[in-house]
């Protein structure tokens, strides 16, 4: 870190970045449904309750922006293959280096782009600051099986326009920030495996998908690291950029004029972070990068933790924020 | 041995009685019907397990029960034909879960972890460094074999790495979080190889040297995560190597499954694991792969082939699509074709055993024994020429 810069006015905000762990009551009900041993409605009950609950939790807890804990699927692309003609699913794969998988989308042309996929579950959500999460388009692209394209470029185009169009939905139901969940492109940046194609798809994305009306929009990555991408970052058409600090080095972020969001709490373990550390690390970046809004999350969702230590984690984030005010 | 020798992988599924009763629901005529047909397939009396089934009260209901299904398993897979042999992991609840409880350090996350579609596991939680608790159940589960066993036997026990994988390390991130502030994932890293290699030296290790002492000849170790984290190959390998370093007069394997394919970098599959397993200790000299559920043999035998001049490892090769979408889609043709496929390949018919993709569990047990039947009768086939 450069401690020459001089101070700035710094904002701090915080909020949740990704599923939530389930409560022991949810994981019940659902297999006992799952063992046709109980009906569906008894599920949803515990779903809607612990969805109420994990809303107000994060009400209490301050939090800036209030998500829906994805209690309604079990992988970031279960909502489009369930809803969009043309996307079908057939397999599974790990889901990064994790012990939990996710279900392959199959993708044919042409998409059907007007379909609303996410929208079902936000009326639970408060009326102001709240926020969705959907997946990048070209993480979409990536880690699906697409068919029917001529090339690449036709393929994100379709896929852009079909997340455009849900955000934009999203937004005209209130939801005031939309994140994009980036993990395929800095997981590549960490493997070396980043191709000149892979930059022009995503940019080319975010300039179909990345400005929403009545929203922020914030490119969320994890899973990977943001060394040497900065400046690929700060030129996107997007808000914010979400960066991994569990695998990035906080030396070589560098100054940036977005919204940076900061995943500083390693959601896929226990071994839980110091407040105050917190607070200095991302008083130092905000220094260095200038930044005009910080905000500091978790890298990923919480589901690898379960319920009650994602309760921990929203209240390291309340600790967080008070030591930094 | 025989040409082209048939094992079985890990685990079986569990007998419907034994299922029921450990749920304390009540024991059905079809269990009941079900208990008679293994029986006949064991070729053993069903008579003292009916008599204590009936008996609600008998306080040694539950032991009797398991060691029936571990004697039955046994038995199945001598009759059906199998050369090596085990019992179906029948004293065993599932793979994580039966290592973990039975380790000091270790403690269970309050909630269960979601994990597959509507699939949840036990997720446990590293609180200080690991030891193993007890010591006998994996030798009065080798004794019970070789006491009953009247062909060779295999055992399959845990790679520490993949206990590792599974478990949410707190105690070695904290650890390494303070020597590696500044570099994540070195961070991550260390902390990892500290876990694997603590569960290596106290955990695993402890179980291999008491299954010598009680005349284990062929161990093991199932690796199911190995390619997982693309960084962290090196640490399987390591891990594997401190549990069979001084070890001496036992034939050791690893069980290797589902790879990952989509990597998002220019290797996939089994060539992840190269070079890293060529440094694995020469003691390792078998390896067994799931093949059958991609059923693309020359893409994925490829590397190992490639690499034969450096190691050649016998091969244990999956014939038998285990996965419940596809399971039991095989005719002995179709096995045949596949052996004799990879026999070429590998340019030497004795480097090849014959298995099924992965354990069975996750099948009806009539549908696994229907496995058997075909993966026997196509090998049959295949040794005929």
């Amino acid at each position: 870190m450069n401690p020459n810069f001089s101070s700035i006015t710094m904002r701090f905000g915080t909020y949740l970045t990704g599923p939530f762990g389930q409560s022991q009551q949810l994981y019940e009900a659902r297999n006992e449904e799952k063992r046709q041993r109980a009906d569906k409605k008894t599920t949803e009950q515990q779903r809607q309750k612990d969805t109420i609950d994990i809303i107000t939790l994060q009400q209490q807890a301050g939090l800036d922006y209030i998500i829906d804990p994805g209690f309604y699927h079990d992988d970031i692309f279960e909502t489009l293959i369930r809803n969009i003609p043309g996307i079908a699913t057939k397999r599974q794969e790990n889901w990064f280096n994790n012990n939990t998988f996710y279900n392959v989308p199959q993708i044919t042309a042409p998409l059907n782009k007007q379909t609303e996929f996410s929208t079902k579950h936000t009326h639970l959500l408060p009326k102001e600051k709240t926020m969705a999460i959907l997946p990048s388009p070209y993480t979409i692209l990536t880690l699906s099986d697409v068919h029917g394209y001529p090339d690449q470029l036709s393929a994100i185009t379709d896929i852009a326009q079909l997340i455009d169009h849900e955000a934009r939905t999203l937004a005209t139901k209130g939801i005031t920030r939309i994140q994009y969940d980036e993990p395929a492109f800095v997981y590549k940046n960490s493997h070396s495996a980043l191709m000149p194609e892979d930059y022009k798809l995503l940019d080319y994305a975010l300039n179909l998908c990345g400005q929403i009306p009545n929203a922020t929009t914030s490119l969320h990555t994890y899973f990977g690291t943001a060394e040497g991408l900065m400046d690929y970052f700060e030129d996107l058409y997007v808000d914010c950029i979400g960066i991994d600090l569990t695998e990035t080095r906080p030396e070589t972020l560098k100054p940036i004029k977005k919204e940076i969001t900061i995943g500083m709490i390693d959601a896929r373990t226990t071994a839980r972070e110091n407040p105050q550390n917190l607070a200095k690390l991302a008083k130092e970046i905000a220094q260095h990068t200038q930044a005009e809004t910080i905000w500091i999350t978790p890298n990923t969702g919480t589901d690898q933790i379960g319920y009650t230590a994602t309760k921990e984690v929203i209240n390291l984030l309340r600790k967080t924020k008070e030591a930094l005010t | 041995m025989t040409l082209f020798p048939i094992y079985e992988v890990g685990s079986l599924p569990k007998l419907n009685a034994r299922v029921n009763h450990l749920q304390q629901k009540p024991i059905t005529t079809k269990d009941i019907q079900q208990i008679n047909w293994y029986a006949k397939k064991a070729g053993i009396d069903p008579e003292p397990l009916l008599e204590i089934i009936k008996q609600k009260t008998t306080p040694d209901r539950k032991q009797a029960i398991i060691d029936w299904n571990a004697l039955a398993n046994l038995r199945v897979q001598e009759n059906t034909g199998l050369d090596i042999v085990y019992d179906g992991e029948a004293r065993r609840s599932e793979m994580y879960s039966h290592a973990a409880r039975n380790i000091t350090g270790f403690q269970d996350l309050p909630e269960m972890i979601r994990c597959r579609g509507p699939d949840s596991w036990k997720k446990n939680t590293c609180e200080h460094e690991p030891h193993i608790k007890n010591i006998d159940e994996v030798e009065k589960e080798y004794n019970f074999v070789k006491t009953n066993a009247r062909k060779p036997a295999k055992i399959p026990i845990n790679d520490p790495y993949m206990i590792a994988n599974m478990t949410d390390n707190k105690h070695y991130t904290a650890l390494a979080r303070a020597n590696y502030s500044d570099n994540p994932r070195q961070a991550r890293y260390e902390a990892k190889q500290q876990l694997t290699l603590a569960l290596a030296r106290n955990v695993i290790k402890p179980q291999v040297k008491a299954l010598q002492k009680t005349g284990a000849t062929w161990i093991q170790l199932d690796a199911p995560s190995a390619t997982i984290d693309l960084e962290h190959i090196p640490i399987f390998v390591e891990g594997i190597n401190e549990v069979v370093c001084g070890i001496d007069d036992i034939k050791f394997s690893i069980h290797l499954c589902y790879p990952r394919r989509k990597t998002l970098t220019n290797k996939q599959g089994y060539e992840l694991l190269f070079p890293h397993i060529l440094n694995l200790d020469k003691k390792i000299t078998h390896l067994s792969l799931e093949l059958a559920n991609t059923d693309n043999y020359e893409k994925d035998l490829e590397p190992f082939i490639k690499h034969q001049q450096e190691r050649a490892f016998e091969l244990g090769i999956g014939i038998l699509d285990i996965t419940q979408e596809k399971a039991g889609h095989e005719t002995p043709e179709l096995i045949r074709q596949r052996i004799h496929k990879t026999a070429k390949l590998l340019r030497d018919p004795n480097l090849a055993y014959i298995a099924p993709d992965c354990g069975l569990r996750q099948l009806t047990l009539e549908k696994a024994i229907q496995l058997y039947e075909t993966m026997v009768q196509g090998t049959e086939l295949a040794r005929k020429g």
